[in-house]
């Protein structure tokens, strides 16, 4: 019995294993619960995790672009080519 | 033209239009208003995908070309910008890849067992959590250039992922690849950009040097 409720406790191999699932949402809520769990109790573990946060908003905050204006014109124009040559005239 | 662009990328709350009663001008509308706005979001992973303006352009136009055409096949309700994205990410690798000069880094997926190496250490990869700070003084340029650096495959994943904010499934489909693969791509993509970042932090300073 006791040993049942020792492996329901996470690990730091199994949150290490399970971290980036953890940070993209992709565990369901009581993984995540038992992954907070453990990163509350253990420095090496939430540090990992947070450098995997903050790498991640790094990425989100450095790559946002604007399109050049003569790119929205020929998309619209190929656009305007393609529909009469898709659609003919009713 | 050989690229899969069926409708079913996940599913959305938008309102629900049938396709067959409408015009070919509502459809067009319609087109216009859900593909236009995500023209300057295209035009980024465009960019960090093809790694020059010039084919990142080239790469766009086809790619809101082919959607144009396809827009009958697309199920509305369902997740239009994973399906664009589908389509971008298709005609990405499907041609611009095949002529890039650039050497091609391998894409081949080496059977690595990435959880066991995840599981080995704590500071497996590149920076040291005590030195997270210093991604904070990281300029984008940075970002970008390490990002390009990366093999193809774990690029997209990465980007799709952390700047898209796609969940994996709907990487999946986009990639047309198990979910285990681009959980794989996103582990080591990731590990070998901090790896990149940390080479750069020391560079400057910003983290001493290993211990």
């Amino acid at each position: 019995m006791s040993e049942q409720s020792m492996s329901k406790e996470c690990r730091c191999e199994e949150a290490l294993e399970r971290l980036e699932e953890y940070i993209d949402s992709e565990i369901t809520e009581i993984d995540a619960g038992r992954l907070r769990a453990h990163l509350e109790e253990c420095a090496s573990c939430f540090g990992e995790a947070e450098l995997e946060r903050r790498v991640k908003e790094l990425l989100r905050r450095s790559c946002c672009e604007t399109a050049p204006e003569t790119l929205r014109m020929r998309v619209r124009t190929e656009i305007t080519v393609l529909r009469t040559r898709l659609v003919p005239p009713a | 033209m050989s690229d899969q662009v069926e409708g079913a990328v996940g599913a959305t709350a938008d309102q629900v239009v049938d396709p067959a009663t409408e015009t070919a001008l509502e459809r067009d509308q319609r087109f216009e208003a859900e593909a236009m706005p995500l023209l300057d979001q295209l035009y980024g992973a465009a960019l960090r995908m093809t790694r020059n303006p010039a084919d990142a352009e080239d790469l766009v136009q086809e790619t809101f070309a082919k959607a144009y055409a396809a827009f009958h096949q697309f199920k509305p309700g369902t997740n239009f910008k994973a399906w664009l994205y589908r389509i971008l990410t298709n005609t990405f690798i499907n041609s611009y890849r095949k002529k890039q000069r650039e050497p091609q880094q391998s894409n081949a997926e080496d059977v690595e067992d990435w959880q066991e190496h995840r599981a080995a250490s704590h500071t497996s990869t590149g920076l040291r959590s005590a030195e997270a700070e210093a991604l904070d003084l990281i300029g984008d340029d940075v970002v970008k250039d390490a990002l390009a650096q990366l093999p193809d495959d774990f690029r997209v994943a990465v980007y799709l992922a952390d700047v898209e904010g796609f969940a994996y499934k709907e990487i999946a489909e986009i990639m047309d690849t198990p979910i285990g693969t681009v959980m794989s791509r996103l582990h080591r993509g990731r590990r070998q950009l901090r790896t990149l970042l940390a080479d750069h932090a020391r560079e400057l300073g910003l983290v001493r040097e290993g211990r």
